[in-house]
């Protein structure tokens, strides 16, 4: 299994944000601002290395019926983990993002990848998957959270782009915006694939 | 049952495993937390009283003479420069638009609002947690303790502090949390 | 605050769906038909309102003090028991709805509502009448937005959709116009 596969197969081809669709709730509610997003990104990368990592090695130790509640232990302690390290180092951005650190543990990206790969993968493989999703996922966030930082509120990472003449269009900050948002992104994400597949199928086609 | 056994042993061996693990990580980090909750909480009272060097915080029997009934007020500092008392700081829970909102009051002895700063929220991006912008935070400095604090779009008078646009929910909690703290201090302080 | 300002609170001012983003994946995920819809808002509602009893119990009791920093490995235990058990009750009584349900009743344990509810009602304070008016009113408030949107979903069944909106894209534009209808309620307490 080509590493390099790996990674970009949690990048592009199953992005778990915009072809995977799962882990949503993580990335409507952080994107308001470029520095949330990236900083969840991180914490998502971290948490999804470390579980698939120890998933991978404890993999042919656990038992199948337990292997749900098993790993959730796992995510579980890595999220833990993470969220006394942010609350000790960076509690500005632990404040920011509220409620959402420990809900990293029902993340479905986290427990999909632990059940579909780091139980069936061997170690660097694994952390490899976990790292291409989390830069796949961090993407998605980094993505989502420019746009709705620079037209709700003129900036990105903090910085002020725009003239005050600018008058920000607050929608975008709150809910309605992110959802409206997301929605066009994976529309425009999916209108690429399919341009992308048809103009496979016509190779295929012409090859023959 | 035997299986039933085997399978319990082996998830709560995983569970000890990973309660262990956290402990040792919560004693390594469980200082630095506390520091760095002590640190910010420094900084907010010397944002919001800057003419003060030292703080001393009133214990709970003093506290309690002084809020009586208004238990939202869960904090008052005095502060000091040098052995001299130049005013207060109070912290302050109030009900804002997302869900609780805790912000602290620092007033001078000479009977000014020296500056007010949003600790915690759960407000709205651009629109309540504006409230932690210096715009609305300083338009509060300076303003007597002696009259009523209201909220208006273009403050001029002595008793008007900048109003939030589309949040009059956060700008109402604060500017009554603001006022009952006022209240207490010309009660209670101003002796 | 008393209970019937949480009440209406949790359903339509903060919503927890269209305004905190908490129930998303299960919310896009299961709102093909009203009738799946409402039988997982059931779901949710009981699982939602006992996970809250148990962790604040466990809270109180146990957590409070030194182990704080267990809360969240406990807490996603007790709902991963829960709805083990939830599962096993409905296959009992249910059969039918247990099947529509499929895969995602036990999804219910990574649905975001059910922990989230539970770390809120330790954040916020509340005392246990409390916390169940909170956990029932978060619970109702996701049941309603789900029914609302299968409902609005089974029209674009005969609709003409442009194909890269189609799925996903088209739902959470949806949710997106729902939710700033919610925002209408603001101001009801």
């Amino acid at each position: 299994m080509k590493l390099s596969k790996v990674f970009f197969n949690g990048v592009v081809k199953e992005n778990p944000i915009f072809v995977q669709l799962i882990g949503m709730c993580s990335v409507l509610a952080v994107t308001t601002a470029a520095k949330n997003g990236l900083a969840m990104g991180l914490a998502v990368t971290g948490v999804l290395i470390g579980s698939n990592v120890v998933v991978s090695l404890i993999r042919k130790v656990v038992p199948n019926k337990i292997r749900i509640p098993a790993f959730i232990v796992v995510i579980a302690t890595f999220v833990t983990i993470v969220e006394m390290f942010m609350k000790a180092y960076a509690q500005d951005l632990y404040n920011a993002l509220g409620i959402f650190i420990p809900l990293i543990v029902v993340n479905c990206i986290i427990l999909a990848r632990a059940e579909s790969f780091a139980s069936k993968h061997g170690l660097l493989a694994s952390a490899v998957d976990g790292l291409g999703m989390g830069v796949g996922y961090t993407l998605a966030l980094l993505i989502l959270s420019i746009l709705r930082e620079f037209l709700g509120s003129g900036s990105i990472f903090d910085i002020q782009m725009l003239g005050p003449s600018f008058e920000p269009a607050i929608i975008f900050l709150m809910p309605p915006g992110a959802f409206i948002l997301l929605g066009i992104l994976i529309g425009i994400f999916n209108s690429i694939r399919n341009k992308q597949a048809s103009k496979e199928v016509l190779q295929k086609e012409e090859a023959r | 049952m035997n299986e039933t056994i085997k399978l319990a042993l082996i998830l709560f061996i995983i569970t000890a495993v990973a309660a262990s693990v956290l402990a040792i990580s919560n004693s390594v980090t469980s200082e630095r937390i506390a520091e760095a909750d002590r640190l910010a909480s420094e900084r907010a009272k010397m944002e919001v009283l800057d003419i003060a060097e030292e703080f001393k915080q009133l214990d709970e029997n003093r506290l309690k003479e002084i809020v009586g009934d208004n238990t939202n007020i869960t904090e008052i500092n005095e502060g000091y420069k040098g052995s001299d008392l130049v005013g207060y700081t109070f912290n302050i829970e109030v009900n804002g638009y997302g869900g609780p909102l805790t912000f602290m009051t620092g007033i001078s002895k000479d009977g000014k609002i020296t500056g007010i700063k949003v600790l915690v929220h759960e407000e709205t991006p651009g629109l309540g947690a504006n409230s932690t912008r210096p715009f609305f935070t300083d338009s509060f400095k300076g303003k007597p303790v002696d009259s009523e604090i209201t909220a208006v779009r273009e403050p001029k008078a002595d008793n008007e502090v900048q109003a939030l646009t589309s949040a009059t929910v956060t700008t109402n909690a604060i500017v009554d949390g603001v006022n009952l703290i006022r209240q207490i201090y010309s009660e209670k302080l101003s002796n | 605050m008393n209970l019937f300002t949480i009440l209406i609170s949790t359903i339509f001012v903060n919503n927890y769906v269209l305004g905190r983003f908490l129930g998303v994946c299960p919310f896009l995920g299961v709102s093909n038909k009203t009738e799946t819809a409402t039988g997982m808002g059931i779901a949710v509602t009981f699982v939602v309102t006992l996970s809250s009893i148990i962790t604040y119990i466990i809270h109180h009791t146990i957590l409070i003090g030194r182990l704080e920093y267990l809360q969240t490995i406990v807490f996603i235990l007790v709902i991963a028991a829960l709805v083990q058990f939830v599962e096993m009750v409905l296959k009992k009584i249910s059969p039918t709805l247990y099947n529509a349900l499929g895969v995602y009743l036990p999804l219910i344990t990574t649905n975001c509502v059910v922990l989230g509810v539970a770390i809120l009602n330790i954040q916020a304070e509340y005392n246990l009448i409390e916390t169940i008016v909170n956990a029932f009113g978060a619970s109702v408030g996701f049941s309603l937005a789900l029914i609302l949107i299968a409902a609005i979903r089974e029209k674009f069944e005969i609709q003409e959709i442009p194909k890269a909106l189609e799925g996903f894209p088209i739902a959470l534009i949806t949710a997106g116009l729902m939710s700033i209808a919610f925002l209408g309620f603001n101001g009801l307490v």
